[in-house]
């Protein structure tokens, strides 16, 4: 668990942030990145010393002037839960590209396809190709983070 | 490849070994926090779990309670493992109320402002 999937994980739970000029914005996180942008609504903005506030809708803060923040303390067990969650996850999407490249690389997958797709219009929305892809995807992504662990 | 042994986990510069140990981390600002390293990335982005501010005016201390933090890795100057075992401040230490540092620390600022004035005032003396 790295401090910026915490942070994903604390979104839409309030926080405090604090610059590193010493003000500091207290909001709920709408939304961050991989920068430490933030996205904060319902934002109470308290000056350095502390005497003046400034209160505003929504507020975006640039990452890079960010000194620290501080979470609710539950978001350390909700993200230690996702990951598990995740991990357990993680076995069936393998297959399913397995699976998916199996079809599209084979021989035979280029006729197959053709009628293959007259009869997944009939059957469901979501093409054999179409799930194919989102299955490969979520498979890289996943094993990439398994090497960062 | 080479197996990274305990030895080398310890010797690198990575912060893998203070993981879920009580840490002291001092910042740019000159704030000393205390917590539980949970978690750090390439930066020393770190995440502290119960972490406490410590605040030193001459002999008087406090440590303020703030619970989870995620620090930003540039404003860390120094990361250190605290020894549980040893007693971490001289015995003239004394504990006093989050009340009662934030007065001593507003008059030593305080103090501090005026002597900044006094010397700008007394510039025209040419002091050095």
């Amino acid at each position: 668990m790295l401090p910026l999937s915490l942070l994903k994980t604390a979104q839409g739970h309030p926080m405090l942030v604090e610059l590193k000029n010493g003000e500091t914005y207290n909001g709920h996180l709408v939304n961050c990145d991989t920068w430490m942008n933030i996205h904060l609504r319902e934002v109470i903005c308290t000056s350095k010393d502390g005497d003046r506030f400034w209160r505003m809708p929504e507020c975006y803060i640039r990452g890079n002037t960010i000194k620290y923040l501080r979470v609710p303390d539950e978001v350390i067990d909700k993200v230690q839960e996702e990951t598990t969650k995740t991990r357990s996850d993680r076995k069936p999407p393998g297959v399913g590209r397995g699976r998916g490249r199996g079809r599209e690389e084979g021989p035979s997958g280029r006729p197959a396809k053709g009628i293959g797709r007259g009869q997944d219009d009939g059957n469901n929305k979501g093409g054999g190709r179409g799930r194919g892809v989102p299955g490969g995807k979520g498979g890289g992504g996943r094993g990439g983070g398994r090497g960062r662990g | 490849m080479s197996g990274a042994g305990l030895e080398d986990v310890f010797l690198s510069t990575s912060l893998a070994s203070y993981l879920d140990k009580k840490l002291l981390v001092l910042l740019r600002d000159g704030r000393k926090l205390l917590g539980i390293l949970r978690s750090f990335d390439q930066f020393a982005n770190a995440v502290l779990e119960g972490a406490c501010e410590r605040v030193i005016v001459g002999d008087l201390y406090c440590d303020i309670l703030l619970g989870l933090y995620v620090i930003r890795g540039e404003n860390v100057v120094l990361i250190g493992e605290l020894d549980l075992e040893k007693e971490e401040l001289p015995a003239r230490m004394i504990s006093v109320s989050a009340a009662e540092i934030k007065r001593a620390q507003k008059a030593e600022r305080d103090a501090t402002d005026l002597k900044g004035s006094m010397r700008k005032r007394m510039e025209f003396l040419d002091l050095d």
